[in-house]
């Protein structure tokens, strides 16, 4: 039967004129561009959305912990003022609140630890703390990692002045 | 020593420089070839096909080389049944190593697997942070379409204006897919033009792109696109294949292909195939294609009218593909007051990612602070998807 029937179609469905496939052609390239870019706008929108939502539940975030860690060191900071005030002497003024939000703030920063640059692993500065916590031990000084920068290197890395150093160093 | 003589003579007779006398035309397609082969080492035009395509031509011209038997392929003009082509058993009795290559090419296996290791090295970021790019990548198809009409207009049948107006497309592996399909008669002087032209787009583009656009619209600098996802950038592969696939079936192998690619570069989790189809796979992939595909050319099918025709066509369908673009770029830059520079609608033939480069040389002519690069490759890859589209409307209604 398809065989048969082949022959009666073809002659019934010849090649297209030119207007027609050049027509046909444009317009089909655009609709289906058109639609892959409805869906693409769309598809960019919600995930907008949601890149949106989890930044700002993210700053609500970090601004409740904050705001709790300030908190939680301004009530230790009074209770370490109390505490003091009790065995101080009595002619001894109390300490003015500015001040107690000062220190509160102050502990609230050393407890959230150094000021790390961007780009540094966490631990690489957990190893330089472990080893600056070892280096006062002996003698009872305690020192407070504040910071970690990248030094600007310039020429030789430290590794390889290191060698020109034990290579050229007079016997 | 009249036995000696004898052997000596006997292999004089069978030697190419008898074969070279009785049909000088292969004489003229070794000459051709050395031509090829000056443009793809001296001038670098596309070398990575254009030198395999050159040598293929220069053995298959080279006489009583056996390398490949078109006979076996084409079906003459009087054959009684050509559904009987390809001849499969005495391709596989007889063959030689070009007719063994060249199966790659007639079942439609190597042109996507070329897409595939382009996939590969493909980013889309710039096209999904601004969509609107496919509009651009759609105008530059004008190419195609119009060069499809100059065809059929100088005489060649509608499969074979189909097979030349895919030039337009600036895409080698999309045109050799299609014409292996239409015309596989006309294989060999199409993608030489192809090849040609997509080496010449920095030549052919910027004084079209000129021509087309004034100082003011060179000069527009255009907004920082917005970032992509890593999770937009893996659903985009797959919902192009499936919508595009659904609707137009005979686009689905490349577009597929093509897609694949680039998720397996996009989700990370496959780096080794990843690295082997960007890399070994497709360089292997483009030597088999580019030496049968030469193989294919050979004085009678090449040294005529016909290839002139396709010569002057080829730029013909580039030149119009750069002007659709950027007259639609001027159209979207209207329509968004000014946000849209005309110049990366050039980048919408897909000749990637030289047009996108060409847009940001002739933006940063104008105004050297203006970096179109970014903003050019959402067109430029929007038209590879374009021209395997138009690809498959061809196969559609001429297959």
């Amino acid at each position: 039967m398809g065989n048969f029937l082949t022959p009666v179609l073809l002659k019934l469905d010849p090649e297209p004129s030119i207007p027609v496939v050049v027509l046909t052609g444009i317009l089909l390239v655009f609709l289906i561009l058109i639609l892959l870019t409805v869906i693409i706008t769309i598809q960019g929108k919600i995930f907008d959305g949601i890149a949106a939502k989890q930044a700002a539940a993210k700053e609500a975030q970090a601004a409740a912990a904050s705001a709790a860690k300030a908190s939680a060191a301004a009530e230790k900071a009074v209770q370490a003022e109390k505490a003091v005030q009790q065995t101080a002497q009595p002619e001894q003024a109390p300490v003015e609140p500015a001040m107690l939000a000062a220190i509160a703030g102050a502990v609230a920063a050393s407890q959230s630890g150094p000021d790390v640059q961007a780009g540094i692993p966490a631990e690489v500065v957990a190893a330089i703390a472990g080893a600056i916590a070892c280096m006062g031990a002996p003698e009872g000084v305690k020192y407070t990692l504040r910071a970690v920068r990248r030094a600007g290197i310039g020429g030789r890395s430290a590794w390889a002045s290191a060698g020109v150093a034990a290579n050229t160093e007079p016997f | 020593m009249s036995a000696i003589l004898n052997t000596l003579m006997s292999i004089a007779r069978n030697s190419g420089f008898v074969g070279l006398a009785q049909e000088p035309g292969y004489l003229a397609m070794i000459v051709v070839a050395c031509i090829l082969l000056y443009l793809a080492i001296v001038k670098e035009f596309e070398p990575l096909l254009l030198l395999p395509i050159a040598f293929g031509m220069l053995l298959a011209n080279l006489p009583g080389s056996g390398i490949i038997h078109m006979e076996y392929f084409l079906a003459p003009a009087d054959a009684a049944d050509p559904s009987i082509y390809p001849l499969f058993n005495e391709i596989l009795h007889h063959g030689g190593l070009g007719d063994m290559l060249y199966m790659g090419v007639k079942l439609g296996i190597y042109p996507p697997l070329i897409f595939m290791g382009i996939g590969t090295m493909t980013d889309f970021a710039p096209l999904i942070s601004n969509p609107k790019s496919l509009l651009l990548g759609a105008a530059a198809q004008l190419g195609i379409f119009t060069t499809y009409l100059g065809a059929k207009l100088l005489g060649f049948t509608g499969p074979e204006a189909a097979s030349i107006g895919i030039i337009g497309g600036a895409d080698g592996p999309t045109a050799i897919f299609v014409t292996s399909r239409l015309a596989p008669q006309l294989l060999g002087s199409i993608a030489v033009a192809a090849y040609s032209y997509m080496a010449l787009v920095p030549v052919i583009q910027p004084p079209i792109m000129k021509a087309l656009t004034t100082h003011e619209e060179r000069m527009i600098v255009m907004k920082q696109l917005r970032t992509v996802s890593k999770t937009e950038k893996i659903i985009f592969p797959i919902m192009c294949t499936i919508l595009i696939g659904l609707i137009l079936p005979d686009s689905a192998i490349l577009v597929g292909m093509l897609m694949l690619g680039n998720l397996m570069k996009e989700c990370g989790v496959v780096d080794r195939i990843q690295k082997t189809a960007g890399n070994e796979l497709m360089n292997i992939i483009t030597i088999f294609l580019g030496l049968s595909v030469g193989c294919t050319t050979s004085a009678n099918t090449f040294l005529n009218l016909q290839t002139l025709e396709i010569i002057a066509l080829g730029l013909i369908a580039f030149s119009f593909g750069t002007a659709g673009g950027v007259i639609f770029g001027k159209i979207m830059c209207v329509l968004t007051h000014g946000q849209v520079n005309p110049l990366i609608g050039s980048a919408g033939v897909s000749a990637v990612p030289m047009a996108a480069r060409v847009s940001q040389k002739v933006g940063q002519k104008e105004n050297p602070q203006n970096f179109l690069l970014m903003h050019a490759m959402g067109p430029n890859v929007a038209g590879v998807i374009g021209s395997a589209v138009a690809a498959g409307i061809l196969i559609n209604i001429f297959g």
